[in-house]
């Protein structure tokens, strides 16, 4: 008499199931990972931005103290340049005693701009307000 | 004839298989425990980082437009805006961010600022929290207006 070999699966089951966990467990570390990653990185770029905006509120400063306006791309360093980084001023006299100019610093993927006031006092040009934007 | 054949386990076998079934499902126990603390723990982080990030975010555009700064105590700034209001940003007893503006309207920043405390220097705010490096907040207007007299 030929018997039936019984096989529960009991095994496989529990090994898949295992298996699931740790690749779920896995997926959540490397998600977790991935964007603490790019949040750092964004920060880090950020940053850049910052100085590239600050760096143009002194170029518009001194055009300006020159009355100088107009639109002008400020040459970066040659590391930042070669990311394809750019720094734009736009200055744009509003009143003999007022002017605004805008900045905008980009690396790809990501852009970071300010708006700035100059008013003139004592002869001197000086920012009286400076917003950030994004 | 056949030969006898015994049926079910002996005392040996069923020990043997039980204890297997111990050690696994102790570990499938502690595997499953893992994955559920991974999962909320990496939420935590996700939203501690979102909510953080929002704060710093509007605590920079804010300085960036100072005309001055004044921290009257480590956990809470003073920051006198170009457009004449005054901005107060205060950490409570709750670890909770608080800004506040000249039209006494808040938005709130919840449990992010633990051990968080503001420091002033000639054009920055500086933000601490002793276990990174400090945030260093810059304002275009005074770092533009040069040296102080």
């Amino acid at each position: 008499m030929k018997h039936a070999k019984r096989q529960s699966g009991f095994a496989m089951i529990t090994a898949i199931a295992l298996m699931s966990l740790s690749a779920m467990t896995l997926t959540l570390l490397g998600t977790t990972i991935f964007n603490q990653s790019r949040r750092t990185q964004m920060v880090c770029e950020d940053a850049q931005l910052r100085q590239f905006l600050i760096a143009g509120a002194t170029f518009a400063l001194s055009h300006i103290q020159q009355n100088s306006t107009g639109e002008f791309s400020i040459p970066l360093p040659e590391i930042s340049a070669d990311h394809s980084a750019q720094l734009t001023v736009q200055i744009n006299p509003i009143s003999p005693s007022r002017i605004t100019a805008d900045i905008e610093a980009s690396i790809p993927h990501h852009r970071l701009d300010q708006h700035l006031i100059f008013t003139r006092e004592n002869g001197v040009w000086q920012i009286s307000q400076a917003r950030l934007g994004r | 004839m056949r030969a006898h054949q015994p049926r079910g386990f002996t005392i040996t076998e069923i020990l043997m298989t039980l204890s297997l079934l111990v050690i696994f499902f102790a570990a499938a126990g502690e595997v499953f425990r893992s994955t559920v603390l991974l999962g909320k723990s990496s939420q935590d982080v996700c939203d501690t980082a979102s909510q953080t990030d929002s704060a710093m975010r509007q605590l920079r555009i804010d300085v960036w437009n100072a005309r001055a700064i004044s921290v009257p105590d480590p956990r809470s700034a003073r920051i006198s805006a170009a457009d004449g209001t005054t901005l107060l940003w205060q950490l409570d007893t709750q670890n909770n961010a608080i800004r506040a503006d000249a039209a006494a309207r808040t938005q709130q920043w919840d449990h992010i600022a633990a051990n968080w405390s503001f420091t002033t220097d000639a054009d920055s705010l500086v933000v601490s929290d002793n276990k990174s490096i400090p945030q260093r907040i810059i304002s275009q207007i005074l770092l533009t207006s040069g040296p102080k007299p």
